[in-house]
């Protein structure tokens, strides 16, 4: 800013501009104006962090290995993580873990994403057939990280202009990440990331040079990653769903769930709901669908927030978990989600793990959950 | 007598993105920096989505500063916490943006009335997170930097994390104060830190408020 070279100038044009936007004068103002910024877990922030979630909005299972320690996120594969069992990956290795942490965008403004990490490199040697096979040699980087499950997709953390590597993100959508360890001319006891820390930069109001996650061909069998933020294919077809009577959320601890909103994501042709989005006031362990004569479950592991598709389908669509006995067809009256005996018979009026529950039937299109209703602990059972 | 909207009084206070200051080419969120009942807000709190606040061991910064912007408010106040090399965006930061606080400030505040005015900023601060004694000061700063684009005076950097922001600068007629935010928060528990809660008082007169005058 060149201020004191152009003072004269630009005061000058500033006086003159004055007259004709002058509404006249005064003796004295004041005027307050409020400022709040909240420190806010990583989870909870504009920038969030977290592990990558499912389309339900339940974990990845490599998600054990992201962990939030005084609302931080840090990437554990060590001993110290007791989410898994065993201290780490082995010397002389090579370890892929799709699908861990993701970056979400949960402002209201379109970001740029960009990525560093300082990455050791491989001491090496590494065996001939490594070399051979995945085409990497001593002196490379010994972590790469990629988009989700997609280990072609790899992501540039090395630090060059940011918006020419960035990823751009939509309000509300999230890049999952995944990362390959290998592990060659380590010692044993080795923290391969000691003292990294992993920087992640976002821009507003920049279009990135880069795809943008998901898009694109990725590599894999035609499914993006579980990057919980794609939508499905527009070549996924409705039509064979069948349609959602009602949606049940369980808590898991025999309590009837605060439900905030379910609303509809996808219809069929006709209109008729196959997807619904929810929101509770109150953390929800399990959602249950039921339509037709199919049942579906989703451990949404304590969210207070996803979806739900009527399908188990979840090549084409989620993760979504079909009672045993509706292959059976026998899903109008008591069915459970376990042959082993693992689960407790569920029925319309009781769709919950033996406790209370909160039911919303579907009514001309749409679900009303100011008509929702407590539902039963056990089948053929008034409320307790 | 007309009570106005803060984008049409004689004191205006515009958002970044307003058409008389930036526009849609500017980077700043209305959820940021935006109106509710016609006064202008800074918040880094709920919006519409489900981001809330601002993460640990993080930057953010609302609008451009430049170099000097920068050099002037950050590293010659000596405001603890963040420095020009926190900067992320604007000629200050690397990358190839030239931008400077008034090529896209995160707002604006400026003499619509038709005479000269002194006009005064002050932060009250309500709470900060170094009201935790586990947080210090060079873990949590939040910082206006202002640029009055006409002005001589160099830029100024108000500290919200206490009181002791003051400055006052001369505003002609249809002149402007650009100011921008950046935020750095270091390695502190974000699951129990005191957030930045205050408000922005501006003063304006014939007779010259008191406070460190940015005008040379």
């Amino acid at each position: 800013m060149k201020r004191r070279s152009i003072l004269v100038g630009l005061g000058s044009a500033s006086v003159g501009a004055s007259t004709l936007v002058g509404s006249g004068a005064f003796s004295a103002a004041n005027v307050r104006r409020d400022t709040s910024i909240d420190v806010v877990p990583d989870s909870d922030a504009l920038i969030g962090l977290g592990p990558c979630r499912g389309p339900q909005g339940q974990p990845s299972s490599n998600g054990v290995y992201v962990v939030e320690e005084n609302g931080q996120f840090a990437l554990q594969i060590s001993e110290e993580n007791d989410n898994f069992a065993g201290d780490g990956i082995n010397v002389e290795s090579i370890y892929w873990f799709d699908n861990v942490f993701e970056v979400c965008n949960q402002s209201d403004h379109g970001v740029c994403v960009d990525f560093r990490l300082d990455v050791p490199e491989i001491p090496g040697p590494v065996p001939h057939e490594y070399e051979a096979e995945y085409g990497f040699s001593a002196g490379d980087d010994a972590v790469v990280f990629y988009e989700g499950d997609d280990r072609d997709a790899v992501i540039d953390m090395s630090p060059l202009e940011p918006r020419a590597e960035g990823y751009h993100l939509a309000p509300g959508e999230c890049l999952c990440i995944g990362f390959v360890v290998r592990a060659f001319g380590f010692d044993a006891g080795t923290d391969i990331f000691e003292d990294a820390s992993l920087s992640i930069t976002a821009f507003a109001g920049d279009e990135c040079d880069t795809e943008e996650p998901g898009d694109g061909d990725d590599g894999d069998d035609g499914k993006d990653g579980e990057d919980g933020e794609d939508e499905p294919d527009e070549t996924e077809d409705f039509e064979g769903l069948k349609a959602i009577s009602f949606v049940a959320f369980c808590t898991g601890d025999d309590t009837v769930p605060d439900i905030q909103s379910v609303d509809v994501k996808h219809t069929k042709d006709n209109g008729e709901p196959v997807e619904i989005e929810w929101e509770s006031n109150d953390t929800i362990e399990v959602v249950v669908l039921f339509g037709g004569q199919e049942w579906y479950l989703f451990d949404v592991d304590n969210a207070t927030q996803g979806t739900a598709l009527m399908s188990a389908d979840d090549n084409s669509f989620g993760a979504g978990r079909a009672a045993d006995d509706f292959a059976a067809g026998n899903g109008s009256a008591g069915i459970t989600f376990g042959t082993d005996g693992s689960d407790y018979v569920r029925c319309q009026s009781s769709p919950c793990y033996g406790e209370k529950g909160f039911k919303v039937e579907e009514s001309g299109g749409s679900f009303d959950v100011a008509d929702g209703e407590e539902t039963n602990k056990e089948c053929n059972k008034g409320p307790t | 007598m007309a009570v106005s909207a803060d984008d049409a009084a004689l004191i205006q206070l515009l958002p970044g993105w307003h058409q008389d200051v930036v526009g849609n080419n500017s980077t700043v969120s209305e959820s940021r920096v935006g109106y509710e009942d016609g006064q202008l807000y800074i918040s880094f709190e709920a919006d519409n989505q489900s981001g809330n606040g601002v993460n640990a061991n993080s930057t953010y910064q609302v609008g451009a500063l430049g170099q000097d912007d920068a050099e002037d408010g950050l590293d010659n106040q000596g405001i603890a916490g963040v420095s020009s090399d926190d900067v992320l965006y604007g000629s200050a930061a690397p990358g190839p943006s030239d931008n400077e606080i008034e090529d896209d400030p995160a707002f604006a505040l400026c003499n619509e009335s038709d005479e000269t005015y002194e006009f005064e900023l002050t932060y009250d601060a309500d709470s900060a997170p170094t009201d935790s004694s586990d947080v210090d000061s060079e873990d949590a700063a939040a910082v206006l930097v202002g640029s009055a684009d006409d002005t001589w005076g160099a830029a100024f950097a108000m500290d919200m994390t206490d009181n002791a922001g003051r400055v006052s600068t001369e505003l002609s007629p249809g002149e402007c104060l650009y100011v921008s935010l950046i935020i750095n928060v270091g390695d502190v528990d974000s699951t129990d830190t005191p957030d930045w809660e205050g408000s922005l008082v501006v003063n304006a007169g014939e007779n010259p408020p008191s406070g460190n005058n940015i005008d040379n």
